[in-house]
């Protein structure tokens, strides 16, 4: 007997947005920071515009093949920096599914990045204070890597409104 | 144009409060170190109270350390050292700082209430 697999219409979207967010999470992770750790969290534009233009489904899809083969092609599966990537990831889709419950709050592309953002970070701080380094050292440099998801957060939610415009014309 | 809601606008707004409140609860508030322990090649030999001003006289492997207790902070007012890290160090006062003086032997460990451990590696 041959098991047959029919992709369907969204499975290849969720393919090409996938393969789209794991581009540009590998080219990110070669990208030099003035701070260890500081990124911009380009990749997370893609997850919020699937999740504005096809919903919640697709956007889980989406941001956890780019944690698995973003890690599998930079190396670092399984490893801490793996860990921390899939925390900020499932923190990040814990926030679009509390945003998708609340259909009566309006809010746009940018209040979604700006919280995601910081849902991504602190989720991690406390996966590193909780499983790699049990010191209260480690929340001093909290403030600063919150200031930066601040200013990511809000410059990639303006970002992929404008995407999410352009796409919907 | 960009284009933000009210939501958007009170989450931009309670963002910025809650960062703001980060940087007073972690680097103002907290944290602040108790007691100071001074090892010396390692033992611990002295633990001293923050809370009262004290210059601790330390011999060490290559001569005396001097050590400055003043309003919950310390610091190594003079060393026998070349190198004088440790005295550019400065002052020290929150808990888990840590600072040392390697010709001689001398390090200064401050601690809270609790006491845990600096890192676990795999």
């Amino acid at each position: 007997m041959q098991l047959r697999i029919t992709p369907t219409i969204e499975d290849h979207r969720v393919a090409k947005l996938a393969a789209l967010a794991i581009g540009i999470h590998v080219l990110e992770s070669i990208l030099p920071s003035p701070i260890p750790g500081v990124k911009p969290g380009l990749a997370n534009i893609v997850t919020l515009i699937v999740f504005l233009l096809y919903g919640l489904n697709s956007a889980v899809w989406v941001s956890l093949l780019r944690v698995l083969v973003g890690s599998l092609i930079i190396g670092t599966f399984l490893s801490p920096t793996f860990v921390l990537s899939l925390s900020g990831a499932i923190a990040s889709i814990g926030v679009l599914l509390i945003i998708s419950k609340l259909e009566r709050l309006e809010i746009s592309a940018i209040g979604i990045a700006t919280l995601m953002a910081l849902v991504h970070v602190m989720s991690q701080f406390i996966v590193v204070y909780v499983f790699f380094i049990p010191h209260n050292a480690v929340f001093s440099i909290l403030p600063i890597m919150m200031t930066a998801a601040l200013i990511f957060g809000f410059f990639n939610g303006i970002l992929a409104q404008k995407i999410t415009e352009r796409i919907r014309l | 144009m960009i284009e933000t809601t009210r939501t958007d606008k009170l989450i931009l707004f309670g963002s910025v409060l809650f960062v703001l409140f980060l940087y007073y609860f972690f680097w103002v508030g907290s944290s602040e170190a108790k007691q100071v322990e001074i090892f010396v090649n390692g033992e611990k030999r002295y633990v001293y109270n923050l809370a009262e001003n004290n210059t601790v006289h330390v011999d060490g492997k290559i001569g005396e350390s001097l050590i400055e207790i003043s309003d919950n902070k310390v610091r190594f007012s003079h060393s026998p050292c070349s190198s004088q890290f440790c005295v550019r160090s400065g002052w020290h006062e929150h808990s888990g700082g840590f600072s040392a003086c390697l010709p001689n032997g001398v390090s200064l460990h401050l601690t809270g209430a609790e006491k845990i451990y600096d890192a676990i590696n795999f």
